[in-house]
């Protein structure tokens, strides 16, 4: 059966939590950072944002 | 949980931050070589940390920010050489300095402050300063040297503000008026 959404349950399947925003945004920082700073400290921070992506709530 | 003075407090922080420094001052040196060392960068995050009373519940917010600060931190150290190289740019180093902060500043904070202020942790602006302003003093160099001693500054002020609720308590709120 189909059961319409509420507008609430809708907005819960789209938002992601803050831990995982954190984590998607600095994976771009750490890419500018390769560039910018040190290729060898982007890329710590990349991954420090991607294991931020994967294991936040 | 217990309950002191602030008097109290603030005497049995200021006996805990001693060693505690001691130990940082100690510790830096041996996990970090010596190319890259900045312990005193510890000293910026330390204070900034400090005064919001350096609670358990912000230090992911503080050290994440920390990351992003090193971005801006290089576009501004490196934007003005930027402008520079164009061909026909004829003002002065410093000014153009100027014109760059003055550009950068607005996205900057705008980003953390509106746009991701709130759905991220990316939002500690003055920590952003602070790894700005410890980039600028090395030059831009020794990133991992200023990463480390900015995360150990911090875990010095936590570990201080911890330690001294569990020995003494928290301070109280109410103070009866000093003479």
């Amino acid at each position: 059966m189909n059961r319409s959404r509420s507008p609430t349950e809708a907005k819960e399947v789209r938002e992601m939590s803050v831990g995982k925003n954190t984590g998607l945004w600095l994976i771009p920082f750490g890419v500018a950072e390769m560039f910018l700073v040190n290729l060898y400290f982007g890329i710590f921070v990349a991954v420090v944002g991607l294991v931020v992506l994967v294991f936040a709530k | 949980m217990k309950e002191c003075t602030m008097k109290t407090w603030m005497t049995a922080l200021s006996l805990i931050f001693c060693p505690l420094t001691f130990i940082y001052l100690v510790i830096y040196p041996l996990i970090i070589p010596g190319s890259q060392n900045v312990v005193w960068a510890g000293f910026v995050s330390m204070p900034i940390y400090f005064i919001v009373g350096a609670k358990k519940e912000d230090f992911h917010r503080f050290f994440y920010s920390m990351f992003a600060g090193f971005f801006w931190a290089h576009l501004f150290l490196q934007g003005p050489g930027w402008l520079s190289s164009i061909s026909g740019w004829n003002i002065s180093q410093s000014m153009t300095m100027d014109l760059w902060v003055l550009v950068i500043c607005a996205p900057f904070l705008l980003l953390h402050l509106v746009w991701i202020a709130n759905s991220t942790w990316l939002n500690v602006c003055p920590m952003m300063f602070g790894t700005v302003a410890t980039s600028f003093g090395t030059g831009g160099q020794r990133p991992f040297g200023l990463a480390t001693a900015l995360t150990m500054g911090m875990l010095v002020a936590l570990v201080c503000v911890e330690l001294t609720n569990a020995v003494v308590g928290k301070p109280t709120l109410a103070q009866p008026a000093q003479k």
